[in-house]
């Protein structure tokens, strides 16, 4: 038995698998089935139909499977005579997708797809399609706005290069940093509960927050799958502009996972912790209060919204 | 039983077989590579909002993420005001860089100076024309997770030993 994804799948390794399919196949009871990562794939399949009547060929499509992401056809593994269809075979398929949720039984099998792995070659191949399968590799382009001087660039130079520069200059345009960050979520999904390990990489693009920018900085949101607002703790005008940030966001991203930053944290408040979540609340943001001197919460919320990325960008919850 | 074994031992020796390419032999494979690496630093696709989709890097030293924001926020510029970038070329520097836009996708080559580029603008497109058949779907869904690219790699190859046929540097044995 290959066991992969900490233990979420199991592969029985006495089976032949189809590599592009997640097609398996018992020799021994002659049993065409879905394997355990081909199930999750599927995100939910609602039906299967069989597209053939009474045999397969390999290679050739000889099932339909309608899910949430529209329908698939699988390819047989094999060639043979079909002795039995289950009809019901998705009612027990979450469960064994080996014994009791197979698809066909066959009289006999008389080819076999030259496509098709088994014993130790198992492993490696499932594992890369777990990884696939479990959303492990990400970029993830985040816009990162908010009034000048509110220490944009701090916190992107913070985050990407873990040092504090004073006295930045005024960034012209657009600047960028980059950071691949390592982290995982808990999710209570029923198909894949258990905890999400993926890894994002963080493209920042901090846009320049003058007025004179306000006519070309929309072009740089493209594509952008989530945003950082930022205002400055000891700068209520900052905060009080924040409209202006959001509005801005919307017109060019629509909603995107966003976090409301209040950075300066190391410096005296003026304006109160409650005020900025209240603002983060009504406009359903996340919310973090940060110093990009002393680097405080940086890691923590770009971590946050890297699994709200995820999750929107995955479906989950 | 005898069929059943003959079974068995057909499969695992087409699955000994399986974990090479299906469409490039070991010696096309190994050429592509060794080729790559005497000519050329890097190949990366990107959606012109700067993310990098799909890469191969040989070079280690270049800095492909950053490279494409840069390449991605100077084409988004050039769209605004002065029309849209469909070719960059960049010469001058350690690092030679062909750039071509197409389908809200960008693709850039990087190659060691002064290497001959024969055909290539045909062949970077017809790699990303290649690339946007292959991942539309994904693509226009704005698809980020890179696992979802990464079969792309043996498609590059075939367009490498195209480009190499073109060069008159491979010959198919006939």
């Amino acid at each position: 038995m290959v066991t992969i994804a900490d233990g979420r799948y199991d592969l029985p390794d006495e089976l032949y698998y189809s590599k592009n399919q997640h097609v398996f196949l018992n020799l021994k009871k002659k049993i065409i089935g879905l394997d355990q990562i081909g199930y999750a794939f599927l995100n939910n399949p609602t039906e299967i139909s069989l597209l053939v009547d009474d045999e397969i060929k390999a290679g050739l499509p000889f099932v339909a499977i309608a899910s949430e992401q529209g329908v698939t056809t699988l390819n047989a593994p094999c060639s043979g005579k079909i002795e039995k269809f289950n009809e019901k075979a998705l009612e027990d398929m979450e469960y064994d997708t080996y014994a009791n949720g197979f698809i066909i039984k066959l009289k006999e099998i008389s080819d076999i797809a030259p496509t098709l792995i088994t014993g130790e070659k198992i492993e490696s191949w499932a594992i890369n399609e777990a990884k696939t399968l479990l959303r492990s590799n990400y970029s993830f382009k985040i816009i990162e706005i908010g009034d000048t001087a509110v220490g944009k660039t701090a916190i992107k130079v913070r985050f990407t290069d873990n040092y504090f520069k004073k006295d930045l200059k005024t960034t012209l345009g657009v600047d960028f940093g980059t950071k691949e960050i390592k982290t995982s979520y808990l999710s209570t999904d029923l198909l894949f509960s258990g905890t999400y390990r993926f890894t994002a990489r963080m493209n920042v693009w901090d846009a320049a927050g003058q007025d004179m920018y306000d006519k070309i900085r929309g072009i740089y949101f493209k594509d952008a799958k989530g945003a950082l607002i930022c205002y400055d703790i000891n700068n209520p005008l900052s905060f009080n502009h924040l409209d202006k940030w959001v509005s801005d966001l919307e017109e060019n991203l629509g909603k995107v996972p966003t976090l409301l930053i209040g950075n300066k944290s190391d410096l005296e408040r003026k304006v109160s912790r409650q005020e900025g979540l209240n603002y983060a609340i009504k406009h359903g943001f996340l919310f973090v209060e940060c110093s990009a001197k002393t680097g405080e919460n940086v890691d923590d919320m770009f971590e946050k919204l890297a699994i709200e990325i995820f999750k929107k960008e995955e479906n989950i919850e | 039983m005898n069929n059943m074994n003959a079974l068995e031992e057909k499969s695992n020796n087409d699955t000994q077989n399986n974990h090479k390419s299906k469409i490039l032999t070991d010696e096309q494979c190994n050429l592509v590579q060794k080729k790559l690496k005497k000519f050329m630093l890097g190949i990366f696709i990107c959606r012109d909002g700067g993310d990098v989709l799909f890469s191969y890097q040989i070079d280690p030293s270049l800095k492909i993420d950053l490279i494409s924001n840069f390449i991605a926020a100077l084409s988004m510029f050039g769209e605004e005001n002065v029309g849209q970038i469909k070719r960059i070329f960049i010469e001058g520097l350690d690092v030679e860089m062909n750039i071509i836009s197409k389908y809200d996708l960008i693709t850039v080559f990087f190659f060691k100076p002064n290497v001959v580029k024969d055909h290539l603008e045909k062949e970077a497109e017809i790699l990303l024309d290649r690339f946007y058949l292959v991942f539309k779907e994904q693509i226009e869904q704005g698809k980020t997770n890179l696992g979802i690219f990464l079969k792309f790699e043996e498609e590059l190859c075939l367009c490498v030993l195209n480009y190499l046929r073109k060069l008159g540097l491979y010959k198919d044995e006939i």
